[in-house]
């Protein structure tokens, strides 16, 4: 008895052309077999049909949830140990450098701060007294040992955005007239929603939950299924942007290391841990048929991207080194997130 | 007689601030943002060949404004001190161009008369200040923030932050990065080898 889901596990997480076509052929919404699930006789006969995936695939994607989690736990423990290791990280103001160096701290402390207090005031001028705090903590200070995966995976997304993200996206875009464009960009941002609402719940910003489900309704009926977009006509009802990772570092989660997804661009090991949480809270991820959920996928990408054509190519010139510039900026406009 | 006292009180206090109120840093930066909107949509700057003067126009008004000593300092920051004077000197005006050209060629290109939105100003600790502004967009607009501190002629911006991410932090990380391996003259030499890459591409284009 216990042998079967244990094989059928490892099996589906490896050979996944299998249950994809299986897939395919069963187009139903995933929800309807959720609801399977729950009924236990109907899940025991599942489970010993064994025919259908729907658990498996469920399972597979908890899994993947843990396996992220575990990693991601792993650099957490690693980057505080990383951090103790160097002593150039608490000195990174001044001011906090000479509260240290106060006599009440250890003495083992103190000499090394007293060093690094000396090396400060020999960079101060006069203007360095101030505001050096917040501004300094770069991604310089957060170690990236990741970097050779990567430094791959960013090459890979540079290629796949300029080989055919980007003539694909342009293309579409002439193609394509901008207010069809616009519905479209409306409609996902619609399916968000859920999404949004529910992170705004976990963060505990209820007047944002509230707006978020407002605006999910009105757009979602006075706006065709979300492809009008009325409730932008009211600034009451703004468009929230919280995800998972966000709550997570509201949570006062540390982001992890820097980690590069391939296809899906910078992430850290929280985020991306967020991003699979965040599936669930997607409609689209109740979509059963493979295909239909990733020509979705693909479309959604194309028709953001056929706006922001050219940004991408700012960054990267606007760099001397476009890695570490994408790498901090990633790292800056997510601690910006979580803030606000 | 208790009134007189508040009132000399509040005259003095009055006659105290003003000046301090007579330059806030919105109104600072409202003029040279105009000014450069005008330069991009002045019509005998069509031509392509008008670039460079157009683009020498601009930086006119831009390093007036911008404070690029204090930018290159906060850029550099920790390694500043290990650059002699001339190589401080010649930083600050290599890196200063190398916006230039980069920020000019952007703009130039993907400006289409969009008008820059003034939201708030904010005064922090020190002198120093935060004006927000938008600049609007299909789907949303851009939040663009500078950061500036009041010197002797005026206020004058230090950092750049649009959409949450500081310009200079960005570029305090490339750097530490490189100088971590390699001389301030090197790092001055790829800022000017950039440089030349991005006049040549825009000849060819």
């Amino acid at each position: 008895m216990i042998h079967e889901p244990i094989s059928k596990l490892l099996k589906s997480v490896t050979p996944a052309k299998v249950s994809a076509r299986k897939r395919a052929e069963n187009t139903g919404l995933r929800y309807a077999s959720l609801r399977v699930r729950f009924s236990p006789e109907l899940q025991q006969q599942a489970f010993e049909i064994g025919s259908h995936d729907f658990h498996i695939a469920g399972i597979k994607r908890v899994f993947l949830f843990f396996l992220m989690a575990g990693f991601w736990f792993f650099s957490e423990v690693n980057t505080s140990f990383a951090q103790s290791d160097y002593p150039s990280k608490p000195d990174i103001h001044p001011s906090s450098a000479r509260k240290h160096s106060e006599p009440l701290e250890a003495p083992v402390n103190t000499v090394e701060d007293d060093e690094n207090m000396k090396d400060d005031e020999a960079f101060d001028d006069e203007e360095y007294e101030d505001g050096f705090s917040e501004e300094e903590e770069t991604a310089a200070e957060i170690p990236d040992p990741l970097e050779p995966w990567n430094m791959l995976m960013y090459q890979f997304n540079d290629r796949l955005y300029f080989w055919v993200l980007k003539p694909v996206s342009q293309g579409y875009g002439y193609v394509v007239p901008t207010a069809v464009r616009n519905s479209i960009w409306n409609f996902f941002e619609n399916l968000e929603s859920p999404l949004q609402f529910v992170n705004c719940l976990l963060q505990g910003k209820g007047s944002d939950a509230e707006a978020t489900f407002a605006r999910f309704l009105v757009n979602t009926t006075i706006g065709f299924l979300g492809f009008a977009d009325p409730a932008g006509d009211f600034p009451k009802l703004k468009k929230a942007d919280e995800d998972l990772g966000q709550t997570f570092g509201y949570w006062g989660i540390g982001t992890g290391w820097f980690f590069t997804l391939p296809v899906l661009g910078p992430s850290t090991i929280r985020d991306s841990v967020g991003m699979v949480g965040d599936m669930f809270l997607k409609p689209t991820y109740y979509i059963r048929a493979i295909e239909m959920s990733l020509g979705l996928r693909a479309v959604e990408t194309i028709n953001t991207t056929s706006f922001r054509i050219g940004d991408y190519e700012t960054i990267k010139e606007a760099a001397l080194d476009p890695y570490e510039a994408i790498r901090d900026g990633y790292l800056q406009l997510r601690k910006n997130k979580v803030a606000h | 007689m208790k009134y007189m006292a508040r009132y000399i009180f509040l005259l003095v206090f009055f006659i105290y601030v003003s000046p301090l109120w007579a330059a806030e840093p919105m109104e600072d930066l409202k003029g040279p943002v105009e000014q450069v909107i005008q330069i991009l949509q002045d019509p005998k700057y069509k031509d392509k060949a008008q670039s460079d003067v157009q683009r020498i126009e601009i930086m006119a008004v831009i390093r007036e404004i911008f404070d690029f000593q204090e930018i290159s300092k906060r850029t550099i920051s920790r390694q500043w001190k290990k650059f002699t004077k001339e190589q401080q000197q010649e930083f600050q005006d290599t890196f200063a161009d190398f916006l230039g050209h980069t920020y000019y060629q952007k703009v130039r290109d993907a400006y289409q008369g969009e008008k820059v939105v003034f939201l708030s100003q904010e005064h922090l600790e020190n002198g120093k200040a935060v004006v927000k502004t938008n600049i609007p967009r299909q789907n949303g607009a851009i939040p663009l923030d500078y950061k500036m501190v009041n010197g002797k002629s005026g206020w004058r911006i230090y950092d750049v932050i649009i959409e949450g991410v500081s310009l200079v932090n960005n570029y305090r990380t490339q750097f530490s990065k490189i100088l971590n391996k390699e001389t301030p003259d090197q790092l001055i030499a790829r800022l000017k080898k950039k440089i030349s890459e991005q006049k040549k591409q825009d000849a060819s284009s």
